[in-house]
């Protein structure tokens, strides 16, 4: 049975700016890394090859240049990597791409079982949280997103428990597989590849499966396929904060100060 | 009457004598070395390695460490009662060759007598008082050991068998020469028996008993000291006392250099399918014989900043155990038997090496079972260590800055990146911190005014430098470290550069040394070397202004560079009074930021950084001046936490230059 794993390479974020004439990200000089949530989906699927021998196959829709981080997951453990990749993929919105994936993970199921999809929450560039959800419709697999903890996997009962980490608590959940996790980064810590494994990696293949061998629609995958349109990115600026009272000399009043403050920008309930 | 004695008196020197003495001594020395022999397939568990090299520079270590016991001596108290102790066993053991060598070679076969007259008062004079030398500091020895207590010093079996049987041989000895001359020459020839002062004074007080129970007194002694040295020689194998060969013999071993460098290791070697050491097998024969050489001085341990700051860390305690494995368990895991804190503690400092009077490898062997935790496990002493080396990876540094924004700090200095224009004088290999920490930047921007002062041009690499890689490599990342270090190799070359001035001197000790294995050849220099050349030369004119200041020597400026003046030439030239710390030039106490501990926590023990800056502040200067970036961030750290804000002020050498410097 397989664990598939939704990677996207994505450019360093933290390192990002927006180019204040054109409104586009500079992307020159940015180095490409896997997107941080990812790397913890990746971290599962394989401790779950480790305790159930699952086969793990990390797949990433992208440019040629991703194969450097589907290279990655090899040298991490994973047992395949394949890189979907065609231009007639490109300019893909969140819809586009999950045709695209959920195209594979069914080209994949009909050679071996597909147990479980495992994706990032989230990307850190695009930041929707609808890739994994769309594999999971488009497939008609279970749903479970923001997944902390993996409970409990019975493959011959073909269930799933986990936790879901929401906000202020939490939420344990079991369903029937094959299912889609997004996953938190609490999930686990994503391990450090090993020399030898890594050493193996540079002489392995990344299989590269274009739309020849999908066979999609034009009109459902790439810009055509996407109806969203980006009219405006821009990075929020912060307005100039302001120092309320004074804590050292009066605490109480300058606690008072600041429940007014916030009660008057209804950011607290009266 | 020619001054001599009669070798065997009272002994006699017939066969029932001579038959039973040979077959023991040489019984005793059979079996020394049957278990010598033994003994070389514990070392032969490990991997080959090439120490027999370059003979005449081994022999004349040989000779420094063992005749001149010039390491022991760096230790003052014990090391002179261990040299002087060796010294006068050593002329008692030469002594004793020279008797048997006329009674039972020369005179037995060709009737020649050497020991006599002026040359037999000498002797008689010069192994009479190496005996009383030899009494005394074991006398002073036994003292420290069993009354005096130091900490850390273990006391064994071992080392009651040795007291013992060296005390006794030497009293014993002058019991035997009292009793004789007692009989022979108290009565009739003082004028010899004034050459054996200390004998003399066993005679007189001996010479009440009468001739015949002198007579039987004598020949007792005589058999027992003979029987204490068969003991002694038997017990060399099963006791400390085979540090008189291991110890000696890793001197002729030594690692003549360069200083401190480590293995690289080939990481597409064929058919090599693991990588650092798990087991004792993965280790050098000469790792394995350094564990037997081990005499447990403590001397490391006295001096490890790690141990001294109460974390799990004592490289003697790693050697020890290690010689455990060696003897006992050879497929033990070292991880396991040596502990993951323990081995993630070490700063690779080296203070443990440069003291160790045995020679001994310390370094290299915590780093190569390092190397089997992060290149085999993937293993790190913590999270963030294994953030850095992503952050390493990704953007060329561990601080997880833009690689792109790497020479940012340059921006309105007078320098220009190789890209820009190639023509320069020096290329300044900045580093890591020196790009990119605000504190750090001070030392980069510093240094580049100062050369300008000088009318040196230079160049830097800009967005083209990648940290040097050697905090990952001294934690084991040997594949990150060569990735990162070809890459500047690479760099380099293609500007063909012809010398390279670096800051740090992590980066120094890896681009000077450490890059050569991998081909690299450019000539490279730290800025307190390189500057100190300008302002003596002239170039660099400095408006001395007196100051009051203490120095801290770095590791890899001290200890692993052996640049201890330079720095100190240059802090006297901008007007500075050194007042020097107690542990200080090659015993000084590291900042805790080295081994790559930089990048790691200290979650173990006290600050290290800490303890020194209190040291700093015990010299009563206001002022801890040092050369290194991690050091300086260490420090600003230590300060505040050792509460001494107000009171020390740490500086780099540059900034003290720049304010002292005529433009």
């Amino acid at each position: 049975m397989l664990v598939v794993v939704c990677i996207k390479q994505v450019p360093d974020t933290t390192q990002v700016q927006i180019d204040p004439v054109t409104n586009t990200l500079v992307r020159e000089g940015i180095p490409f890394i896997a997107n941080p949530y990812d790397t913890h989906a990746m971290e599962e699927a394989l401790r779950l090859k480790d305790e159930f021998g699952l086969k793990v196959v990390a797949i990433s829709m992208g440019p040629p240049n991703a194969e450097a981080t589907l290279r990655k997951t090899l040298a991490l453990g994973a047992d395949r990597a394949i890189l979907l990749s065609d231009r007639v993929f490109g300019g893909a919105d969140t819809l586009a791409t999950s045709n695209v994936l959920s195209a594979a993970i069914n080209k994949l199921h009909a050679e071996e079982e597909v147990a479980l999809v495992l994706c990032g929450k989230q990307t850190i560039d695009g930041d929707t949280a609808q890739v994994g959800p769309g594999i999971a419709t488009r497939n008609g697999y279970s749903q479970l997103t923001l997944v902390d903890r993996v409970d409990n996997l019975d493959l011959s009962g073909k269930r799933v428990r986990v936790r879901r980490k929401l906000e202020g608590r939490h939420e344990i959940v079991e369903s029937p597989l094959p299912a889609m996790l997004t996953v938190v980064r609490e999930l686990n810590r994503p391990r450090y590849p090993s020399v030898p494994l890594r050493l193996a990696s540079l002489e392995r293949e990344v299989t590269v499966w274009d739309n020849s061998v999908l066979k999609l629609d034009v009109n459902s995958i790439g810009l055509k396929g996407s109806p969203t349109w980006v009219s405006r990115i821009f990075s929020p600026q912060r307005e100039k904060g302001e120092i309320v009272g004074d804590g050292a000399q009066d605490p109480k009043g300058t606690a008072r100060l600041l429940l007014e403050k916030l009660r008057s920008k209804d950011l607290l309930p009266v | 009457m020619e001054a001599t004695r009669e070798l065997y008196w009272n002994i006699g020197h017939g066969a029932a004598v001579l038959v039973p003495m040979y077959l023991f001594a040489f019984g005793a020395i059979a079996l020394l070395v049957k278990s010598g022999w033994q003994r070389l397939a514990i070392y032969r568990q490990g991997k080959p390695l090439n120490r027999t090299d370059n003979r005449a520079a081994r022999i004349s270590e040989l000779i420094k460490g063992v005749l001149l016991q010039n390491k022991i001596l760096k230790v003052k108290g014990p090391g002179f009662a261990h040299g002087l102790f060796f010294w006068g066993f050593l002329l008692l053991f030469i002594g004793t060759c020279f008797v048997a060598l006329q009674a039972d070679f020369l005179d037995l076969l060709f009737g020649i007598k050497f020991l006599k007259g002026t040359f037999y008062q000498i002797f008689s004079l010069v192994l009479d008082l190496a005996g009383l030398v030899a009494i005394a500091m074991l006398i002073g020895l036994w003292v420290r050991r069993y009354l005096v207590k130091p900490a850390g010093l273990e006391t064994g079996r071992d080392d009651a068998i040795m007291h013992g049987l060296l005390f006794a041989i030497l009293i014993t000895g002058y019991v035997i020469e009292g009793a004789r001359m007692a009989v022979t020459e108290l009565p009739n020839n003082m004028a010899l028996a004034v050459w054996s002062p200390v004998g003399l004074l066993f005679a007189k007080a001996l010479s009440g008993l009468g001739e015949a129970s002198l007579r039987s007194l004598h020949q007792g002694l005589w058999w027992l000291h003979f029987f204490l040295v068969v003991g002694f020689i038997a017990s060399i194998p099963f006791t400390k006392f085979r540090h008189i060969f291991t110890t000696a013999a890793n001197y002729f071993f030594m690692d003549l250099g360069p200083k401190g460098a480590l293995v690289t290791l080939d990481m597409e070697a064929e058919g090599v399918e693991s990588f650092g050491a798990a087991q004792l097998k993965d280790m050098t024969w000469k790792d394995i014989f350094d564990t037997d050489a081990c005499t447990k001085c403590k001397r490391c341990q006295d001096r490890c900043p790690a141990h001294n700051t109460d974390k799990p860390l004592s490289p003697m305690k790693i050697i020890n155990q290690m010689n455990e494995v060696a003897c006992g368990n050879p497929e033990a895991n070292l991880v396991e038997t040596l502990s993951k804190d323990a081995l993630w503690s070490c700063t690779t400092c080296r203070a443990c090496q440069e003291i160790c009077p045995a020679a001994i490898e310390h370094v290299n062997k915590i780093v190569d079972v390092r190397r089997n935790l992060v290149l085999m496990e993937g293993e790190f002493p913590g999270e963030e260590v294994m953030v850095a080396m992503d952050n390493a990876e990704v953007n060329g540094n561990p601080l997880g800055m833009a690689f792109a924004s790497r020479g940012d700090w340059a921006k309105d200095l007078p320098v220009a990146t190789l890209a820009e224009d190639a023509e320069v004088d020096i290329l300044y290999f900045v580093g890591c911190y020196a790009s990119f920490d605000k504190r750090n930047i001070k030392i980069a921007s510093n240094f580049v005014k100062l050369c300008a002062a000088a009318g040196v041009k230079v160049g830097i690499l800009g967005k083209e430098e990648k940290c040097c890689g050697e905090p990952m490599r001294k934690l084991g990342n040997e594949y990150l470290y060569q990735s990162l270090a070809n890459e500047n190799i690479e760099t380099i070359k293609g500007y063909g550069v012809k010398k390279i001035v670096t800051a740090c001197p992590h980066c120094f000790n890896t681009l000077a040394k450490d890059y050569r294995d991998l081909g690299f050849d450019v000539e490279t220099e730290h800025y307190t070397t390189y500057l100190n050349t300008l302002v003596q030369s002239g170039k660099l004119k400095l408006k001395p202004e007196a100051f009051d200041c203490t120095y801290h020597d770095s590791c890899y400026i001290g200890r692993y560079n052996d640049l201890y003046q330079p720095p100190r030439e240059l802090l006297a030239a901008a007007g500075g009074a050194i007042r020097e710390m107690e542990k200080s030039q090659a015993e000084s106490f590291c900042c805790g930021a080295g081994g790559g501990r930089i990048m790691a926590e200290e979650k173990l023990g006290s600050r290290i950084s800490e303890k020194r800056a209190r040291m700093a502040a015990d010299t009563g200067s206001a002022l801890l001046v040092s050369n290194c970036p991690f050091c300086l961030t260490m420090f600003e750290d230590g300060v505040k936490g050792a509460g001494l804000e107000g009171e020390l002020t740490p500086r780099d050498i540059s900034e003290i230059l720049i304010d002292r410097v005529i433009a």
